[in-house]
């Protein structure tokens, strides 16, 4: 305690360079917390979007990821009225949607062009939310009526293509799972951006039945699992390969591509980032050490003459490099923190990543995680750097030290 | 007893490749409360044999004892802690820690000797009164007089009892009245505890309280005389022993 004291009044003799030691820390930390919290609230928003569409965990034909389908649901789950009703049973589970994965033409009587089709259960808009950026129309009815024409949602470019809008009868055709042509007739229900512009030209969305209708099949691509606890993801992964081993069950994470490569490129760069600032902060301990140190040769050679040993004085300089980095890294949280909320207060855009159409709010988590490492980083190369830097000063010997002009 | 005893001790340092000696074949006995004042002109090489003495430098030839140790075959860390335990230093330019409080700079001998705090204010207290700086123990020395300040590392170097204290131109920076008051005190309180005092100077106004003085020339010692006590203020004489 008396040598931190020590320390700590030995940061008050060069008030100037203290603070601005202080100041380049602060924002060094500020830096890495703010990059990191801007990764961490991307990763969650891609990885909450990802669990939105397809669920934590994936069910499905153990080749339907591996290899191309000969004819459409060659490769899917057969009986999955019964295997959804059995895992809704467990309360853990709040809804297991299945869906269908086709593609074929799509026309307006002038005009024909080829579309990806997803089937999809009528409580997708449920667990999709925002997601499911609906720009015009509305969501697939829930109980759909048979006596009217199949429901269908365009992507935008799609709609567009088609010179469709709400209300527009249009015409699907596909191959049915038999090699047979098929067709069915739908009216469009609402038009949706995925914010990709390759995807918008081609998507669209029917109910499950009006997709199994037209491919004559009831078979389903696969079945996503959404669990009420993320937590029990790798729980529940085992115990579903174990309860149905004729099905291949697959974490979102597996099939979650967009947020892989972003996560990726994001944890090169903030990581490159974070190594430069450390170097920075590096470099500017060290700066302050050693001229303190030159500063202070002639009282380290007194305070060596009063009996104090070589590891205590340099235990002191350390010392007083860590309570720097601390607070440094201290005041790199109250900013960073400051930087967070106004974030939160003033709605930010960011603009649209290349290949998208939408932008996204500019917002950044306070990890606490990040902030410990941040501090133990910080005060580790604080330290680091002391030690170079005071390395020589205490080389010298008593005599010399304090003839030292 | 003798407190110190240095035999035949010599001290050379390089130059340009060349071994300049500063010190040959010195000899210096200092008793238990003895006031012993090394005088020479600037380079002779009382400040070598006071460092030497002071266990702060090495020396090539000779041999130093204390109280039956040898202290010329310590290694460095024995030394610092030797120095921890036994030996005071004052300097000429006071050398006190500015960012530490009157206070703190005279408790730091105590710090290393990790006295209770209780003890350790309880003797900072004492020594201060004793060089009359009781009122001035918050302060910080940038905001003491040179005296004040002399006064201060006098009562640092005393605090933990130690054997010898070690002063180089204690009084250089002084004037000639604070000059006065510093070595007085210096005498008394060393006196009072028992301290040897090693001093190296050469300002004759010590002569009068040292009870020995060795005349340092050339790296040698010339000569050693004792004072006989002034008869009046003004009037110093050496009475010569060799």
């Amino acid at each position: 305690m008396k040598w931190i004291l020590l320390a700590w009044q030995n940061l008050g003799r060069n008030r100037r360079r203290t603070l601005a030691t202080l100041l380049l820390i602060a924002m060094g930390v500020t830096g890495i917390m703010t990059t990191t919290g801007f990764a961490l609230y991307t990763y969650e928003s891609l990885q909450e979007f990802a669990m939105r569409e397809n669920g934590q965990l994936i069910l499905s034909h153990p080749d339907f990821f591996e290899r191309e389908e000969e004819f459409p649901l060659q490769l899917g789950v057969a009986d999955s009225d019964d295997i959804r009703a059995t895992l809704l049973k467990d309360l853990n589970v709040s809804y297991v949607l299945p869906s269908i994965e086709f593609n074929g033409l799509i026309s307006n009587g002038e005009k024909t062009t080829i579309f990806m089709g997803r089937g999809v259960d009528t409580d997708l808009p449920k667990v999709m939310g925002p997601a499911l950026n609906i720009v015009d129309g509305r969501a697939l009815s829930l109980r759909p009526d048979p006596a009217q024409d199949y429901e269908v949602i365009l992507g935008q470019g799609l709609a567009e293509s088609m010179q469709a809008s709400i209300g527009s009868g249009l015409t699907l055709m596909s191959t049915t799972s038999d090699g047979a042509l098929n067709a069915i007739d739908v009216i469009v229900q609402g038009i949706v951006a995925t914010g990709i512009p390759e995807m918008d030209a081609r998507y669209l969305m029917v109910h499950n039945s009006s997709a199994q209708f037209l491919l004559d099949t009831d078979n389903v691509s696969q079945l996503s699992i959404y669990l009420r606890n993320s937590d029990l993801q790798s729980d529940y992964q085992q115990r579903l390969t174990d309860e149905f081993p004729h099905l291949l069950v697959t974490p979102w994470q597996d099939r979650a591509f967009f947020y892989r490569s972003v996560k990726n490129l994001y944890d090169r760069i903030f990581g490159v980032m974070g190594v430069v600032i450390l170097i920075m902060v590096l470099f500017a301990i060290f700066n302050t050490s050693a001229m303190s140190v030159m500063e202070r040769i002639r009282e380290i050679g007194t305070l060596g003459a009063l009996g104090t040993r070589r590891s205590e004085i340099i235990r002191l300089f350390l010392l007083e490099a860590s309570l720097l980095g601390g607070l440094g890294t201290l005041l790199g949280y109250g900013l960073s923190g400051i930087l967070t909320i106004a974030l939160t207060v003033f709605d930010v855009q960011m603009p649209a990543p290349p290949g998208q159409t939408e932008g996204y709010p500019l917002q950044v988590y306070f990890s606490g995680e990040v902030a410990l490492w941040a501090l133990f980083g910080v005060v580790v190369i604080s330290m680091l750097a002391s030690a170079l830097a005071v390395r020589k000063g205490t080389q010298l010997t008593v005599a010399e030290a304090l003839r030292y002009a | 007893m003798s407190t110190l005893v240095a035999r035949h001790v010599s001290k050379s340092y390089l130059s340009g490749g060349k071994p300049i000696s500063v010190l040959t074949d010195a000899s210096l006995s200092v008793d238990e409360g003895q006031f012993v004042t090394i005088l020479g002109p600037s380079g002779s090489g009382k400040s070598t044999l006071l460092n030497i003495c002071g266990l702060i430098e090495t020396l090539d030839g000779g041999e130093l004892i204390h109280k039956n140790t040898v202290l010329n075959k310590l290694t460095q860390r024995q030394r610092t802690d030797y120095r921890r335990q036994h030996l005071g230093f004052i300097f000429q330019s006071f050398n006190l820690v500015p960012v530490m409080t009157v206070a703190d700079n005279v408790a730091y001998p105590l710090m290393l000797l990790d006295w209770s705090e209780a003890d350790k204010k309880q003797r900072v207290r004492e020594v201060l009164k004793q060089v009359g700086l009781s009122d001035f123990a918050d302060k910080k020395p940038e905001q003491l007089s040179g005296g004040q300040s002399q006064r201060v590392a006098v009562a640092r170097a005393l605090v933990k009892r130690p054997s010898i204290i070690i002063a180089d131109e204690p009084t250089a920076s002084l004037d000639a009245e604070t000059a006065t008051q510093v070595i007085e005190q210096m005498k008394a309180l060393a006196t009072e505890q028992g301290t040897a005092c090693l001093i190296a100077t050469h300002d004759p106004r010590l002569l009068p309280y040292s009870d020995s003085v060795l005349h340092v020339d050339h790296g040698l010692i010339v000569r050693e005389s004792v004072t006989v006590k002034p008869v009046s203020e003004n009037h110093i004489t050496l009475g010569e022993l060799s």
